[in-house]
């Protein structure tokens, strides 16, 4: 267990506990977003999914990775404008409708890879996102390669959390979608349009959703993988519970959920065969527990979630 | 004939509809993506109606679904979203393996130890999330899905360790053994006995929703929870049974498959069937019975994208595809006025 300490160790743990908070951290942050103004949406790994391919496919032929990150946001986009119809206007169940987007993004996503992609026998490979030193800071031992030797996206996945955090407490942005998560009826009584709020929530939350699944095939892989997501969506609603709804929250939680799936791959690669699956279980419990915890006391998830409004 | 009138209106307008458009709407998708549309759905049809095998096959298919979709069916009539079927079904198969790979007994006595085993596993396993919605008011639909990748860690874990193959080389056990196998039931074909049991659990299950008093209680608790408590239910007694029975027979699923397809316990032994239950459950209307066509419409669906991959080239996924928009299409129904709209439309007509 001595090698466990070294620095080449922690350097490593450290900048894949990065690479592997970062989906969860896109797809978190749009979550709890979505979830505030009063809407669950439990299809983020169908979004992911959506996203990794959609950005695949396109810098594929058009060679140019921003062209890629674009086509994902607009796909995720539209994915959650079809959500907000669905289950805003129309009022479905959520639950549901988020369970039938999961099974639409493997359809999807595994229908148009075979049929445009699996012509030649080896995998087909993009460009990834090159990563960028940040002068100065890169150099910092240990935290600086982990750190600030990353692809810009994982500096966007970051500088959110601030920008996210002041949305949702320092403007009137913020207090809508509170108040449209907390008492939608409330809102609309006071002229906030719950509605609007909800389909910009949603909308922005697919749009970071399939960002963050684009980060999978474009910066952490560079190639599309049926099912890559592996259960990142379902990963990232627990991380919403475990970061109580708040952007700072958030970070905290996707970089020890990322942690804990960083530790258990260098488990892995050192040989330690069995503890990995109960570092592997330890994220799910402690989520568990959060949401244990929060129903004992005023509870921090938006009074309204998944309820449907209901203008009278 | 009035009354198969209303049959057919209140139970089966829907997911006809539903159905339909989503054979319309992946038709167009298929043309779309330049596929020989006659020749992918006649590939389907084949499967579904016509050639030997493939039926069977549609059938071995529909076993697990019908079990998974049956579960969670019964707890969504109680207004319980048990999304944990997946995990609930790992936890079955497993306990069934415990048994499967160590008792050299005769099939009639090990087989059904070994679903009992299953049951029991899955309700346990379902029996958590239960407990935390009824006592404390904990979302089911969160729990049970963290209790699913617990579950399949668990999985691997006890794959590693007490579950492992003697020859401790991968993550899965050893064969089950020859009592623990479930008798195929057409020559020539996979089909196995849990076929049977499926249907029979099918219509058991209708019997204690529609004929028992914890099944009107389930019922009760599903259309109203506070109007149950003022004519004395115990709602959260009926809760943790909802998931107990729901858990049940996600895990008697699990040790069926184990029993009659696999005859292994691997680490991702579930495609993903516990999630499909959903779909099961919602075209059926979340009736037991129903549950056994519908389970049979994605099992077919399943089967059938086989035999579409190989004569049409169209990739299994595509049954995702139409599921995802047969759950959508019933789940948008309840809220379109669609009647309203006819209503609205005959009297516009009938004055103009």
């Amino acid at each position: 267990m001595a090698d466990i300490l070294t620095v080449a160790f922690l350097v490593t743990l450290v900048q894949a506990t990065v690479r592997m908070a970062t989906p969860l951290l896109f797809t978190a942050l749009g979550e709890a977003m979505s979830e505030r103004t009063g809407v669950l949406n439990i299809g983020l790994e169908g979004i992911m999914l959506i996203g990794a391919f959609t950005g695949f496919a396109v810098t594929f032929y058009t060679g140019a990775n921003w062209v890629g990150t674009v086509a994902a946001l607009i796909a995720g986009g539209l994915v959650g404008l079809a959500f907000a119809a669905v289950c805003v206007t129309l009022r479905s169940n959520q639950v549901i409708v988020g369970a039938a987007l999961n099974m639409l993004g493997i359809g999807l996503t595994g229908f148009l890879y075979r049929k445009y992609f699996t012509a030649s026998a080896t995998s087909i490979l993009i460009e990834r996102y090159e990563a960028i030193a940040i002068p100065g800071l890169s150099r910092l031992p240990i935290i600086g390669p982990a750190l600030f030797q990353q692809n810009i996206l994982v500096y966007i996945a970051f500088a959110l959390v601030p920008i996210a955090a002041f949305v949702l407490h320092k403007t009137s942005w913020g207090l809508e979608i509170i108040a449209a998560g907390q008492h939608p009826k409330a809102a609309d009584t006071v002229g906030i349009n719950v509605f609007r709020v909800r389909y910009i929530a949603v909308i922005v939350g697919g749009m970071l959703a399939a960002l963050g699944g684009s980060f999978l095939s474009m910066g952490h892989s560079v190639t599309f993988l049926e099912g890559m997501t592996t259960g990142r969506g379902f990963i990232s609603l627990a991380v919403v519970i475990f970061g109580r709804w708040s952007p700072f929250g958030v970070l905290a939680a996707a970089l020890l959920f990322g942690c804990a799936n960083a530790f258990q791959l260098r488990l892995q690669a050192m040989g330690v065969a069995i503890p990995h699956y109960i570092v592997l279980m330890i994220p799910y419990i402690f989520t568990i527990l959060a949401v244990v915890v929060a129903s004992k006391r005023i509870t921090a998830a938006p009074a309204a979630l998944a309820q449907p409004y209901e203008k009278v | 004939m009035n009354r198969f009138r209303e049959f057919f209106r209140t139970q089966l307008a829907k997911p006809l509809t539903a159905v339909g458009l989503a054979l319309i709407i992946g038709a167009l998708l298929l043309w779309l993506a330049g596929y020989d549309v006659p020749k992918a759905y006649f590939a389907l049809a084949n499967a579904a109606f016509f050639d030997y095998h493939y039926v069977a096959d549609g059938l071995l298919k529909t076993t697990p679904l019908i079990l998974l979709g049956a579960g969670v069916a019964f707890a969504f009539k109680a207004n319980v979203f048990n999304i944990g079927a997946e995990g609930q079904m790992y936890i079955g198969a497993l306990a069934a393996t415990w048994f499967a790979t160590r008792l050299d007994w005769p099939g009639f006595a090990l087989l059904p130890l070994i679903i009992l085993a299953g049951a029991i596993g899955g309700g346990l396993w379902a029996a958590l999330p239960g407990y935390l919605k009824a006592r404390l008011g904990v979302s089911e639909v969160i729990t049970t899905i963290m209790m699913n990748y617990i579950a399949i860690e668990l999985t691997g874990l006890l794959l590693s360790g007490p579950l492992q193959e003697l020859d401790r080389v991968y993550p899965r056990s050893d064969p089950i053994l020859a009592g623990a196998r479930l008798p195929f039931i057409l020559p020539g074909t996979r089909l196995h006995l849990g076929f049977l049991l499926a249907i029979l659990l099918a219509v058991g299950l209708s019997y204690l929703l529609l004929r028992t008093v914890f099944g009107y209680e389930a019922r009760a608790v599903g259309l109203s929870p506070t109007a149950a408590r003022t004519s004395g239910v115990n709602v959260q007694a009926t809760i943790l049974k909802t998931m107990l029975v729901s858990g049940g027979l996600a895990g008697i699923a699990g040790a069926v498959e184990l029993s009659g397809v696999t005859h292994q316990m691997f680490k991702h032994f579930s495609a993903g069937q516990g999630y499909d239950a959903i779909a099961v459950a919602l075209v059926a209307g979340n009736s037991p019975i129903g549950v056994i066509f519908s389970g049979w419409l994605f099992g077919v669906m399943r089967a059938g994208s086989n035999l579409m991959q190989r004569s049409a080239g169209v990739s299994w996924s595509f049954v995702y595809v139409f599921q995802a928009l047969v759950v959508v299409f019933i789940a948008i129904s309840g809220h379109l006025k669609v009647r309203e709209w006819l209503a609205a439309l005959k009297g516009g007509m009938a004055r103009g």
